[in-house]
């Protein structure tokens, strides 16, 4: 595998797309090219992080209310079938 | 009989209730990216409720509720609230080197983990903001495999779009993100930006 190979599959890999023989395959690439290796782990960390802080959990105080008022028109519509 | 009426009823809404109301949070996670705005986040994620209870039957057991949920809030947000938000910034997506923030932070010098280091001043809010300011077609990628952790497939059945479609897509929302939060730090000081 080349490194252009390699890079046309990092988005595959970061994302746990990529099928187990690519994985290997550029595994492999990996091994013996320094530059590839320095890009996909520079990329992997940046997707890592911005996931870490998308998913780190907001303060909801809203939510339970918005969750009140759903269930409460899910109230109305049940009554409505009656 | 009005008495089994009502507990079918009951059965619909107990099952509802289990299965559906749980991703009730995620689906405010993400529709507050979509709309950027708390109250448009709320008004969608109850339409989108409702109307995944209105139509509960035509849900199959066992599929994936998840996917079906962000599937029906996704088709309200796209036919009834993109054109109220739509992103106040357009950027030419073309424009866009391929390894951008790579070869910024590579050019940062030999410390180790320059990107750890810029991550670590770079707070959540800045992050949301600069997800929030991405256009709609590539932000709605990003979230939904950034933060809800949807396959490619399952963001191609949720947005109705060819496989190719979302990996493109969000091929270019990340170089985007990646472009905006490196603009991002060097305007707050948070990097130097690099001598050309």
């Amino acid at each position: 595998m080349n490194c252009q190979e390699a890079l046309s599959l990092l988005y595959d890999i970061i994302d746990k797309e990529a099928s187990e023989i690519d994985v290997a395959q550029v595994q492999e690439h990996l091994n013996r090219c320094r530059d590839c290796a320095g890009i996909y782990k520079i990329e992997e960390s940046i997707s890592r992080l911005i996931q870490e802080k998308l998913k780190h959990k907001e303060p909801t105080p809203c939510f339970d209310v918005l969750k009140s008022n759903v269930l409460q028109q899910l109230d109305d519509i049940d009554a409505e079938n009656c | 009989m009005a008495e089994s009426n009502s507990d079918k009823r009951s059965a619909k809404r107990k099952s509802f209730e289990s299965e559906a109301i749980p991703h009730m949070e995620a689906l405010l996670r993400t529709a507050l990216r979509m709309t950027r705005n708390q109250g448009d986040a709320e008004d969608l994620v109850q339409e989108a409720i409702v109307k995944a209870y209105r139509n509960w039957d035509k849900f199959e057991p066992g599929t994936n509720c998840r996917a079906w949920l962000f599937r029906i809030m996704t088709n309200i947000f796209i036919n009834e609230y993109r054109s109220k938000s739509r992103s106040p910034v357009s950027i030419d997506v073309d424009d866009i080197d391929e390894n951008y923030l790579y070869g910024q932070l590579a050019s940062l010098g030999p410390e180790n983990n320059p990107e750890r280091e810029l991550f670590n001043k770079i707070l959540d809010d800045d992050i949301k903001k600069t997800i929030d300011e991405l256009p709609d077609d590539f932000k709605m990628v990003v979230v939904l495999s950034f933060i809800e952790d949807f396959s490619y497939q399952e963001i191609a059945d949720i947005m109705d779009l060819q496989l190719g479609t979302v990996k493109s897509r969000l091929h270019r929302g990340r170089k985007l993100l990646q472009k905006q939060l490196y603009d991002y730090a060097v305007k707050n000081g948070y990097i130097k930006e690099r001598t050309r």
